[in-house]
């Protein structure tokens, strides 16, 4: 992988030792030396989307710290989410109420896919304190996971993760769900709208990517979808979500050649890994080949020689792609 | 008894004292001599050879030794020649014709009766001897005292014939006096005997002499006092005998041990009389007057005793003592003090036991101890008294002492000074044995520091009191130190609980609790120890305390508020099952309805939380239940019931809870279109169309400006279309038909029932179910035109007929065929303006687009995005 990430995602801890050294005050100090690092991952996964520190680090620094709440973080960080909860109990235990271990309760039992226990937690960081965007954020996916869940709960977890996106302008995580939701209810735009905040937000993610391009597929922009599942392409040349995309925009563009040749990527790069993705791919070749006629075959391959410089340059970003 | 044997002891000493003063015997006996014993006519042979005439010569010697007759004649001869006679020769016929008519010999023997002239001749003798000397006058004086001696023995030495200015400067004359003095006192003259004696002495001053008179004076003088009882009178002579005595030459040179010994006599007296006053005004029965006289005479017997330390100690004690009696208070603690000073122990103690009865009545103090309050008056006489009581506490020990010690700190308390009091006994207790008073005063110290909630003090006093084994006496009333332990543990507890010291309020009360647990404050003491546990940072001990409580004491009056505080405390501290368990234990105790409510929200909320959902519809069920919430509340309760119901439970629970929703709604037309659309959906699950309707009539009533209404109707549609679409039709085989047009017909009206009853659902407004009503008449248009295409007539029929048919068949086909391409288009525009559902618009895209949402969020199988923004802390380097 491209480090894009270190790239875009510098260390942001900064130790202000100068400033130490000016002022003589140690709170002054620790207060400087305090830093967000924001850590984005999936419901349960323990590899994360976003982190700038690799695991050994976060396992390094929860054995040698003794502040307690560093320790909270850096269990959590390490992605030991049963350890995280039992420590987050622990330091209640010592703290009731305390907002940090609150929210490190809600996201060790979110990440362990315990969503009506985060939601209850996330319940009480709200009646304790004020919502966060991390209580939001889990009983928003609470709601979304609840089984028999109708459109009234999809709507009201609409409003959650809208709210929780909009509580920090570094809040990611609520618009990735937001944005996926928005698709899912088949509101394009506003999913559109919310993966381009998000693309700020976190300096051009995979998943904001991913959905950007699908908002605009939808959207029919297939020009700029196909741009931006290109951008994806080229942090991950074998992401398979952005070569179905692609196959379905040539499709449209009646590219079927093309298509075919998406697909066959998709399913040598899926089978094993997006065995869903792999499977409705080979549907499509499918309905691809059963569309096909002579006569289409003959206006797509007309189609194909004026499509050809661009053919050439998804083929060349493909083949950068997968040199990288 | 022992009064007894003392004054016999008292009588003994000054009997032997008496004897070895040489008391005299008899006391009437003259103590100066006076010897009457010569004869012999004194100056006679002086006064003859003076005398130049014979015939006085003559005649004296006739009157001497010649008969009565010719004696007699003599006499007057001599009587008669007198005034030619000198004065010596003049004073010794006197005395000799004085001594004839007196009846006696001239050796001096009475021999007859004396003739009462003879006085007048002896008086002009003695008036006669003024001029001659002092040994001459003596003889006179001593001739005429023989001579009436023995004349009238019997009379008056006042009547002595004689003129006393001649004789006055004679030694002998005050022997003369002395007895007179006895006369007077035998013939009880008392007084003038005394001052007769006290003239003598006068007299006698510088002489030896004087000693055996001064002697006798005091004698007399006590001999009177005895009898008069005048106890000034015969004090101011002792007095004025020491006074006296000042000079050590009054009884001449050489005689200062005299002084010494007359002044030991007199002193004698005058303690005789001390004691003997003493004794009397000691007595209760002793006037007050009395013993206004015995004092002073007590002080100048002191002042008189110069310095003999034992004897001065003694009438100090005594004088303390009649000022004791006589309620001369204030003066007898003065003088018990002045006597401490250098007295042993024994005596300092005594000294001290009396100083502080006085003290007492000057203080208004009681002699005994007691424990109740005091006024606060006498300030002054009452720290005195504490300082006594103090004093005498440090001379004694055991009892005594306690009690004095008991007196001195209650006097310190009514001072104001309690503390010192308190602390000085706090040591006592801890060196000294412990008898009753000890009791007493460590029960009342208990109950003072109960009733001032001084309860660090009670804890310490009660330890002391275990450990060295003592009780706490009040009122008469024993308490034991284990239960005054307990009582300050736990309200010591409390007390720093209150302040918010929890730390020391948790260590009194998890001993009390460790200690006492059959205390009957055993659960408050728990709770209360919650509550400090809590306080200091114990969370999780603070549950444990509270689960005890329910766990050991479930009727305590405690256990409904720890139960309470238990859920609530957990809830903070992630403590899930205690929460529960503390819930559901509250609600069983309660009857309190608005707190429970709350609880079991609490509850509810949990049970959820832990996808107990059983339990939480209970919960919601019963919240729903309570008609004295608001409606509103109950509604919203009774649907997140039915909500849990619907998603977890069966469909008969749900809807059970769906006619609970509906029964509270009235009139709430969205509630109403939630619960009957749970109804649509059981009838729908069990195939029960005519109830479904039935239902769908009811939602169609409810205003479907309503977006929840709309809802309804919409779903309930969907399933009346969904159970009308999979009736189960019959199998068309083409050559079986005998009427193909009447089949084409009956299927394509069949459609289209289905289909308006599916599109019926676009028709009510913006809802979730238009989408997959339209993709659902795509699928039934699909099915229909499957079923038509078997539908065929024989070409053998007429030519008319087979092409009216076809020409049908295909217009219908044509119709579906446009149906299935708009409806699909139609619902992925319902889909494109996000009313409808993900599972329903994953199908739709799918099947328009071959787009599928990969990437889910909704679904139990969803993967949604979680992030966290760790607070890192740096350390210093």
């Amino acid at each position: 992988m491209i480090p894009v990430l270190q790239i875009l995602y510098p260390i942001l801890l900064v130790v202000s030792f100068s400033a130490c050294t000016t002022t003589g005050s140690k709170s002054a100090s620790l207060s400087s030396a305090k830093s967000q690092e924001p850590i984005l991952g999936q419901v349960g996964s323990s590899k994360f989307v976003l982190s700038s520190l690799d695991r050994k680090h976060w396992v390094q620094l929860r054995k040698s710290t003794t502040n307690q709440s560093e320790k909270l973080y850096a269990t959590l960080a390490a992605g030991a989410w049963e350890a995280a909860e039992a420590e987050a109990r622990n330091y209640l235990l010592k703290n009731p109420r305390n907002e940090q271990a609150l929210t490190v309760l809600v996201i060790a039992t979110s990440m362990q896919k315990k969503h009506p226990l985060a939601a209850y937690y996330a319940g009480l960081i709200e009646t304790y304190h004020r919502p966060s965007s991390e209580s939001l954020n889990a009983r928003a996916l609470a709601t979304v996971t609840a089984p028999k869940a109708d459109i009234n709960d999809f709507q009201n977890a609409v409003q959650l993760f809208h709210q929780a996106f909009y509580e920090t302008n570094t809040e990611i995580a609520a618009g990735l769900n937001l944005g996926r939701l928005y698709l899912e209810l088949g509101d394009a735009q506003g999913a559109s709208e919310i993966f381009a905040e998000t693309r700020q937000r976190c300096k051009d993610c995979l998943p904001s990517l991913v959905g950007h391009g699908i908002a605009n597929s939808r959207l029919r922009k297939l020009s700029k979808a196909k741009t931006i599942f290109h951008l994806v392409l080229k942090i991950n040349p074998h992401h398979p979500q952005a070569l179905y995309r692609l196959a379905l925009i040539a499709k449209e563009d009646k590219q079927i050649k093309q298509a075919k040749r998406y697909l066959d990527l998709v399913m040598i790069h899926a089978k094993s890994s997006n065995y869903i993705i792999a499977k409705k791919a080979e549907e499509l070749v499918r309905t691809l080949d059963s569309q096909s006629d002579i006569s289409n075959i003959a206006s797509d391959s007309s189609s194909e020689k004026k499509q050809g410089n661009s053919s050439q340059q998804d083929d060349l970003l493909i083949d950068v792609g997968i040199r990288e | 008894m022992t009064n007894q044997i003392r004054t016999i002891t008292n009588t003994a000493l000054a009997l032997a004292l008496a004897i070895i003063l040489e008391v005299p015997a008899n006391a009437q006996a003259p103590v100066l001599p006076l010897s009457l014993n010569n004869s012999r006519i004194p100056m006679l042979k002086s006064a003859l050879l003076e005398s130049k005439k014979s015939t006085l010569a003559e005649q004296l010697k006739i009157l001497q030794t010649g008969k009565f007759e010719q004696q007699s004649q003599a006499a007057k001869a001599i009587l008669s020649i007198i005034p030619k006679l000198s004065t010596r020769a003049t004073v010794v016929s006197l005395l000799a014709v004085g001594r004839f008519y007196a009846g006696q010999s001239s050796n001096g023997k009475q021999l007859k009766n004396s003739d009462q002239s003879y006085r007048q001749y002896l008086v002009k003798a003695s008036k006669k001897t003024t001029r001659y000397s002092e040994a001459e006058r003596d003889a006179v004086f001593r001739f005429i005292l023989a001579t009436y001696r023995k004349a009238e023995p019997n009379n008056s030495w006042t009547t002595s014939p004689l003129s006393q200015r001649a004789f006055r400067d004679l030694p002998a004359y005050q022997a003369f006096v002395e007895r007179q003095a006895l006369e007077h006192w035998h013939k009880d003259r008392r007084t003038k005997s005394i001052i007769t004696y006290r003239r003598i002495a006068k007299k006698l001053t510088g002489k030896k002499q004087r000693s055996s008179i001064d002697r006798r004076y005091a004698y007399l003088s006590e001999k009177n006092y005895q009898k008069d009882g005048n106890i000034t009178r015969h004090e101011k002579r002792l007095r004025i005998l020491l006074s006296n005595y000042k000079d050590n030459q009054v009884f001449g040179a050489k005689n200062e041990s005299l002084v010494i010994s007359n002044k030991k006599r007199v002193l004698y007296y005058y303690e005789r009389l001390a004691k003997k006053e003493i004794a009397a005004a000691e007595k209760k029965s002793s006037s007050s007057k009395h013993r206004l006289e015995v004092i002073p005479l007590v002080k100048r017997l002191i002042s008189n005793l110069n310095d003999d330390k034992v004897k001065i100690r003694h009438y100090k004690e005594k004088l303390a003592k009649i000022y004791q009696v006589n309620e001369q208070h204030s003066r007898a603690v003065a003088t018990y003090q002045s006597l401490i000073p250098g007295a042993s122990l024994i005596k300092k103690s005594l000294y001290l036991k009396y100083a502080i009865k006085s003290q007492s009545i000057l203080a208004s103090w009681p002699q005994m101890v007691v424990w109740s309050s005091h006024k606060r008056i006498k300030k002054s006489q009452r720290a005195l008294l504490r300082d006594l009581h103090n004093q005498r506490a440090n001379l004694t020990s055991s009892e005594i002492k306690w009690r004095h010690s008991a007196h001195s700190g209650l006097i310190s308390i009514n001072l104001g000074d309690g503390k010192t009091a308190f602390s000085q006994w706090n040591n006592q207790l801890s060196e000294n044995n412990i008898t009753r008073t000890a009791n007493e005063i460590a029960g009342f110290m208990a109950h003072t520091y109960k009733a001032q909630k001084s309860w660090g003090e009670l804890e310490k006093i009660s330890r002391l009191a275990k450990q060295k084994r003592f009780k706490f006496i009040f009122n008469k009333t024993g308490t034991s130190p284990k239960d005054m332990l307990a009582l300050s543990l736990i309200e010591g507890g409390n007390q720093h609980l209150k302040t918010g010291q929890y730390s020391t309020a948790r260590e009194k009360l998890l001993e009390f609790t460790s200690k006492f647990s059959r205390h009957k404050r055993y659960e408050e003491g728990l709770y209360h120890l919650a509550l400090a546990q809590r306080g200091e940072g114990l969370h999780a001990d603070s549950i444990k305390s509270l689960i005890t409580i329910l766990r050991d004491r479930p009727s305590s009056k405690y256990a409904s508020r720890s139960a309470l505080k238990c859920s609530e405390w957990s809830e903070t501290i992630a403590l899930e099952e205690e929460l529960i368990y503390c819930g559901q234990t509250y609600l069983k105790l309660s009857k309190n309805r608005g707190i429970k409510n709350k609880v079991r929200e609490s509850l509810a909320r949990i049970y959820i939380g832990r996808e107990l959902h059983g339990q939480a519809s209970y919960q919601l069920k019963m919240l729903a239940r309570d008609t004295k919430l608001q409606r509103s509340k109950r509604i919203k309760f009774a649907l997140k019931a039915l909500e849990i119901e619907e998603r977890y439970g069966s469909s008969v629970a749900a809807f059970e809870a769906a006619k609970l929703a509906e029964s509270i709604s009235k009139g709430n037309h969205d509630v109403k279109a939630r619960a009957l659309v749970v109804k649509a959906r059981y009838f729908f699950e069990t195939n029960r169309a005519s109830k479904l309707e039935r239902v769908i009539s009811q939602v169609e009533k409810l205003n479907t400006d309503s977006k929840a209404v709309r809802e309804s109707l919409a779903e309930s549609r969907f399933y009346s279309a969904q159970l009308m679409a999979a009736t189960k039709r019959p199998e068309i085989y083409s050559i079986e038909l005998k009427n193909p047009s009447l089949v084409l017909e009956r299927e394509f009206n069949h459609y289209k029932k289905i289909r308006d009853k599916y599109l019926s659902i676009c028709e009510i407004g913006p809802n979730s179910y238009c989408g997959p009503a339209q993709i659902s008449v795509t699928s039934i248009a699909d099915d229909t035109l499957d079923r038509i295409e078997d539908i065929s007539i024989a070409d053998k029929l007429s030519k008319s007929l087979v092409d009216q048919f076809n020409s049908r068949k295909m217009k219908i086909s044509d119709i579906i065929a446009s149906d299935h391409q708009n409806f699909g288009e139609k619902a992925l525009e319902t889909v494109n303006n996000h009313h409808t559902s993900p599972n329903w618009t994953l199908q739709i895209l799918w099947e328009n687009s071959t787009d599928w949402n990969f990437d889910r969020i909704t679904g139990e199988t969803s993967n949604g995005f979680i992030q966290f923004d760790p607070q890192l802390v740096t350390v210093e380097k």
